[in-house]
C-alpha cells in the first residue's frame, strides 16, 4: 500500500529513469532463519526484506528503496503461526492482517487486534500484508502503532548474534525509523495475558473509511474494577513522529473512577502530549482536537467493553470515529 | 538483467514464462501472456484494478513478483466465462448496468467472487467492504453493489433439476 507521498511525486520520479518499472536487485529466497540473517549481515545495507510486498514493491517502483538484494522471508517455515490463548497471544512475523482477523481466538480475546488488522489496507491488502511489516514500514501513523503499545508487545528480533526482545515502546525511533538493525529480521510479536474487566479498542480517523491512513489513530485499553481504573493504557498514532503512548493521560485516570469528568481529563491530557505536524491531510490544530475527542471516546467505548464477556460483542469492521457515542 | 523460468497455474493451465524478477505479475499476464483482463491502474496497490485471485484469495497483482506467483492458483477474470456462458456474477453485473467503461469491472468481479464464496448472504455493507479496495470512476458503485447482491442471491438458490 502506499505512503504519504503524493502521486505527482510516484510519477516523477518513475519517468526520470531508464523506461524500467523497478529498480534492478538480485532476488535471493533464503530457506532458513540462519541464512537470511547471514545474507542480510554479509550484505548490511544493502538489502530490503520481503514479506508482504504491500509497501515494498511500491517503493521498489518509486525508487524510494534502490537495495542491491531483495531478500524473500516468505520461505522460511514457521514464521506464520499464530498462538493465541487466555495465556497470550504470540504471532510470528508472516501472520498477514487477514489471518490476524479471522483467527477465532484473536477475535474473542483481542478483538482490538483483529478489528485493526481488518482495516488495514483493503481485502486485497490484507491477503498478503503482515502485522510486523505494517509496523517495519513504522509510519508515523501506522495501524498497528497504538494497538501494540498500548498492549505493551514484545517485538522478537534475531539476527546473527542471537535473538532478542524489544518492547514495543522502544521498537519505534523515528518517521520510517525502528531498531530493527542491518543484519535483523523480526520473527514475532508476543503479547501477554488479558486480566478479566479488561475492554480494548482502537479507531482510525481519516478522511475516507477505508483505503487512507490516518489522521489520528487512538488506541485505549481499559482494566476496571469496583468501578476504579485498574490498569490504563492510552496511545496515539499520526500526531507525533512515532505513535507514542499517552503516559501523562495515563497516570491521570489510574486508580480513579472511569468517570465521564474523569476520562475528559485524561484526554485533555492525551490532546496535550499530542505533537502533530500540519501536512496535506489535515492541520496541526485540527489533529490535537481531534485527539481529545476520540480519547474520550476510546476510553468511554474501552469502559464498555470491560463491563463485557469476552466474545460476547461483535466486532467492528470499518468504523468511523462518529460510531463511538461522546458520552 | 538476467532472466528466469517461472512455471506458472493460471486459470487452470500451466504457463511458462521468462522473465527479469523486477516485474510485477501484472506485467507478466498482460504483456507476456495477453490476458489483459487484469488492468493497470495506480499500479501501487491501491485502486484494485489489477485484483486476480491467488489460491481463491484477492491480491493485487501489481504487488506479486514471478518467484511469488509460483506453486499457487492464480485466477484471472478471463478464467470465469466457460466459452460464452457468463459466470453468475459476471452475467449480473450486465444485467444490472454496473458496467460503464468497463476497466474497474474485472477487479471488481474476482472480489465479489470471494466475497460471496466466503458470505453466501452479504448485506450491503459486507459488499461495499468487500470492494473496498477497487475504485470506480464512472458508475458511483450503487450498481455495483446491486449486481452483487443479486449474483449472490442467484447462486445460492439451489440448482434447477436438483434432485430432494
Amino acid at each position: 500500500m502506499v505512503s504519504c507521498q503524493s502521486p505527482v511525486d510516484r510519477r516523477v520520479r518513475r519517468l526520470a529513469e531508464d523506461g524500467e518499472k523497478m529498480v534492478r536487485f538480485e532476488y535471493l529466497e533464503p530457506t532458513t532463519l540462519v541464512d537470511a540473517a547471514k545474507i542480510l549481515t554479509e550484505h548490511a545495507g544493502k538489502c530490503e526484506i520481503l514479506a508482504g510486498g504491500t509497501d515494498l514493491l511500491v517503493e521498489l517502483k518509486n525508487r524510494e528503496k534502490r537495495p542491491e538484494y531483495v531478500v524473500n522471508i516468505k520461505r522460511i517455515a514457521g514464521l506464520d503461526s499464530i498462538d493465541c490463548s487466555k495465556d497470550g497471544l504470540v504471532f510470528g512475523s508472516l501472520a498477514t492482517a487477514r489471518q490476524l482477523e479471522h483467527d477465532p481466538n484473536v477475535r474473542e480475546l483481542y478483538p482490538m487486534v483483529a478489528e485493526t488488522a481488518g482495516i488495514i489496507g483493503s481485502d486485497q491488502v490484507r491477503t498478503t500484508a503482515t502485522i510486523a511489516g505494517n509496523i517495519c514500514t513504522a509510519l508515523p501513523s501506522a495501524e498497528m502503532g497504538p494497538p501494540l503499545l498500548v498492549l505493551d508487545a514484545n517485538i522478537t528480533i534475531a539476527g546473527m548474534g542471537g535473538v532478542r526482545t524489544v518492547p514495543v515502546t522502544q521498537f519505534f525511533t523515528g518517521p520510517r525509523q525502528t531498531v530493527v538493525g542491518d543484519g535483523d529480521i523480526v520473527t514475532a510479536i508476543g503479547i501477554a495475558a488479558v486480566p478479566e474487566n479488561t475492554g480494548m479498542v482502537y479507531v482510525r480517523h481519516s478522511p475516507r473509511q477505508a483505503m487512507d491512513l490516518a489522521v489520528v489513530g487512538v488506541a485505549a485499553y481499559l482494566t476496571i474494577e469496583d468501578d476504579t481504573v485498574k490498569d490504563v493504557r492510552i496511545a496515539l498514532g499520526a500526531v507525533a513522529p512515532t505513535p507514542i503512548r499517552a503516559t501523562d493521560a495515563e497516570k491521570s485516570l489510574l486508580g480513579r473512577p472511569a468517570s465521564l469528568e474523569n476520562i475528559q481529563e485524561a484526554a485533555d491530557l492525551a490532546a496535550a502530549a499530542a505533537k502533530p505536524i500540519s501536512d496535506m491531510r489535515a492541520s496541526a490544530d485540527y489533529r490535537r482536537d481531534m485527539v481529545g475527542v476520540l480519547t474520550r471516546r476510546m476510553l468511554l467505548e474501552a469502559k464498555r467493553r470491560a463491563g463485557l464477556k469476552p466474545g460476547s460483542f461483535p466486532l467492528l469492521k470499518y468504523h468511523i470515529s462518529s460510531d463511538f457515542p461522546d458520552a | 538483467m538476467a532472466k528466469a523460468i517461472y512455471e506458472l497455474q493460471i486459470n487452470g493451465e500451466e504457463y511458462e514464462v521468462a522473465t527479469e524478477v523486477n516485474r510485477t505479475l501484472l506485467d507478466v499476464l498482460r504483456d507476456d501472456l495477453q490476458l489483459t483482463g487484469s488492468k493497470k491502474g495506480c499500479d501501487s496497490g491501491d485502486c484494485g484494478a489489477c485484483t486476480v485471485l491467488i489460491d481463491n484469495e484477492p491480491v493485487c497483482a501489481c504487488l506479486v513478483l514471478p518467484p511469488d506467483a509460483v506453486g499457487h492458483e492464480i485466477t484471472t477474470i478471463e478464467g470465469l466465462a466457460d466459452g460464452t456462458k457468463l459466470d453468475p456474477v459476471q452475467d449480473a453485473f450486465v444485467e444490472h448496468g454496473a458496467v460503464q467503461c468497463g476497466f474497474c469491472t474485472p477487479g471488481m468481479i474476482l472480489a465479489a467472487k470471494h466475497l460471496i464464496e466466503n458470505n453466501p448472504n452479504p448485506s450491503d455493507r459486507e459488499i461495499r467492504v468487500a470492494i473496498a479496495g477497487n475504485l470506480c470512476r464512472c458508475t458511483g458503485y450503487v450498481k455495483i453493489v446491486d449486481a452483487i447482491k443479486a449474483a449472490a442471491q442467484e447462486m445460492s438458490k439451489v440448482p434447477v433439476g436438483a434432485s430432494s
